[in-house]
């Protein structure tokens, strides 16, 4: 069995809202990423898989918890030795426009976790100048602005950034949800080759489930702040045990579906300000709702071959896929 | 053959910029049979909601429409008074939009902004029934209080009930639907296509639905319209189309998505980019990505014909 790189303990984020009633983001999550692999994160918007993320690499404050890097609890460490451990650990903005400064150039863009890493001004340059190539960029276009490039093109402007500092963990928040899906793919290739070459860990997190498919090798599935789902990503295809992912798998459109079953939730989501009490899904659940046990929270729960499942009726899948 | 429901020729729908004329529409051609679903799809800028506002008659200056013809029920459009296009707008054609949150009005009650649709075009008798009504057939529980709300009281997907709910309010016999379920999450959005599907059964629409993905024009679409750079280069049965892509560039989309089928196949996607739409090349707009451009494509302007039965394609090298 492999040591996990990074390992998730029991991380909890919360948001006051000047009331009783903190936002609670993330409630409660553990989850270990082992090195080389990519773990698929999925949910709806709102379930907290973006705060989660940022937790993850101390961009944001955790409520309580832990978070092991390498063995190493990363929210006991010093500003300065944070400083050190982040040349490790990067992250992948959604918004191209957004998380680029549009008075720098791709150079200074590029250049700066380097510059914070101490690498030597002039070797900077030249070290930009041989990573751009990597992502599909022109060595010429260093000297360049953000507005002078595609959407595409500046993804990989980022993704360059990311890799910069040489990092061994990234944290590709939503990287090709605002991409058109021809640029999408090379965006999603580029990531799989730049894996491969450098022997990078992923934690990929998107709400579309095909890209999700395509590029992972396990998937959590979170809802509400708590994951309910963990497996690899095949188990989670063929056979889904939690009525949720059973749920956002048979709402997925899919090219050759007409006529097939789906399952349409009622109702719409509860407000994290507000979770309903016991199992989180339990207001738009499809089988057991009205069950008393599910007024009791489930708790993750292996049911063997790394499959876990936060569900006190997991019940067998029907192949929702293949059906 | 039975009259179309809509007849788009031609339409060329130019923007005059500060960097030139921009053919965000440049000679689209599409029929839409009453009562038939038809998906248009292409990626961003490729004039999909450019088409969408140049037949609802809403294109603002700088944009134009310079030539073409929309015929609705066999009446141009393009030839009617903003008095009478009003009439029909709303009320025979109607429009929903992507984004639920910017297209209702954020100070003014729920209940008014649907019953607003029905004041102007069947009179005030009844409009506050009528409107609760449509909130129920959209799916909304205890409308009546609903009426009483304001957008920000909603959900995402309520808000886009409230949307379809004021499109369809009129009973409309075409229905333009542009990105409507783009941003909702796909739970969401299974509850909206399903709530669309049903009604347009019930209430015999032709749709014209907009949408950059492929998997729910499959499951929701009768037909099918790619676009790219401000023209249509393919038109057919979904089923058809998706299977057999004729057309290069639907080619190169379809190969380019992850498919939940086969997920380690691996995904081609197109090289280059979109070209700029005001600096657009002379010949066929997809020659400098296309794998099968040669020096024909550079010099004459493909247009669409019949390639196989029911399938028009545009390009020059498909026999």
């Amino acid at each position: 069995m492999y040591t996990p790189l990074v390992e998730i303990e029991d991380l909890k984020v919360y948001y006051p809202n000047g009331k009783n009633n903190p936002v609670r983001a993330v409630d409660g999550v553990s989850l270990d990423i082992y090195p080389g692999e990519t773990l698929g994160l999925v949910g709806e918007s709102g379930c907290g898989k973006s705060t989660l993320a940022r937790a993850i690499l101390r961009l944001c404050e955790s409520t309580a918890g832990e978070v092991l890097f390498d063995g190493e609890n990363i929210f006991n460490l010093s500003p300065q030795e944070m400083k050190d451990m982040r040349r490790e650990m990067q992250i992948v903005f959604q918004d191209p426009y957004a998380s680029l400064n549009p008075r720098r150039t791709v150079g200074q863009i590029i250049g700066l976790p380097m510059a914070l890493q101490g690498v030597p001004r002039k070797e900077i340059r030249e070290r930009v100048q041989t990573l751009l190539p990597k992502v599909g960029l022109q060595e010429t276009h260093i000297d360049r602005y953000p507005h002078q490039f595609s959407g595409g093109q500046r993804q990989r402007i980022g993704i360059a950034r990311a890799l910069a500092a040489g990092p061994r963990f990234i944290v590709a928040d939503e990287p090709v949800s605002s991409l058109d899906v021809s640029i999408r793919a090379q965006i999603i290739n580029l990531l799989q080759e730049l894996q491969q070459e450098m022997g990078l860990t992923y934690l990929f997190i998107t709400h579309d489930l095909s890209v999700v498919n395509y590029v992972s090798d396990r998937i959590a599935v979170m809802c509400l702040g708590k994951i309910v789902e963990l497996a690899s990503t095949t188990a989670i295809f063929a056979s889904p045990r939690h009525p949720y992912t059973q749920a956002l798998l048979s709402a997925i459109p899919r090219l050759d579906g007409r006529h097939r079953r789906r399952i349409i939730l009622r109702g719409s989501v509860p407000s994290p300000m507000d979770p309903p009490p016991g199992c989180r899904f339990r207001t738009r659940c499809f089988h057991r709702a009205k069950d008393d046990a599910c007024l009791e929270e489930p708790p993750l729960m292996a049911i063997g071959d790394g499959h876990y499942v936060a569900c006190h009726y997991a019940v067998p899948s029907r192949q929702w896929i293949s059906a | 053959m039975k009259q179309p429901l809509l007849e788009v020729k031609n339409l060329r729908t130019h923007f005059l910029t500060d960097a030139g004329v921009a053919k965000a529409v440049d000679g689209v051609d599409l029929t839409i049979a009453p009562g038939e679903v038809m998906g248009l799809v292409g990626e961003s800028g490729c004039g999909k909601s450019v088409t969408a506002l140049s037949i609802m008659g809403l294109i603002q200056p700088p944009g134009q429409i310079v030539d073409g013809q929309i015929l609705f029920q066999g009446e141009d459009l393009l030839g009617l008074a903003e008095r009478e296009m009003q009439k029909l707008r709303g009320g025979q054609i109607a429009m929903i939009f992507q984004d639920p949150l910017t297209t209702l009005n954020p100070v003014i009650r729920v209940g008014e902004q649907i019953t607003e649709a029905i004041a102007i075009h069947q009179g005030k008798e009844n409009m506050w029934e009528k409107a609760v009504q449509m909130l129920e057939l959209v799916g909304i529980p205890s409308p009546k209080q609903r009426m009483m709300e304001y957008p920000h009281q909603l959900s995402g997907g309520m808000r886009q009930r409230v949307m379809i709910a004021i499109a369809l309010s009129c009973h409309p016999s075409l229905l333009i639907a542009d990105e409507p379920t783009t941003a909702l999450d796909v739970t969401i959005q299974a509850q909206i296509l399903d709530l669309i599907a049903g009604l347009q059964q019930e209430l015999d629409m032709g749709i014209l639905f907009i949408t950059h993905d492929l998997g729910v024009v499959a499951e929701f679409c009768d037909r099918i319209a790619v676009m790219y750079a401000g023209k249509v280069v393919e038109v057919g049965d979904v089923k058809q189309v998706l299977t057999h892509p004729l057309h290069p560039y639907t080619r190169g989309l379809l190969r380019s998505i992850p498919r939940l089928q086969e997920p380690r196949h691996r995904i081609e996607p197109i090289e280059g980019l979109v070209p700029e739409l005001h600096m657009l090349p002379p010949g066929c707009s997809f020659q400098d990505r296309c794998p099968l451009a040669d020096k024909r494509c550079t010099r004459w302007e493909p247009s669409l014909r019949e390639a196989a039965p029911d399938r028009l394609v545009s390009c020059l090298m498909i026999p």
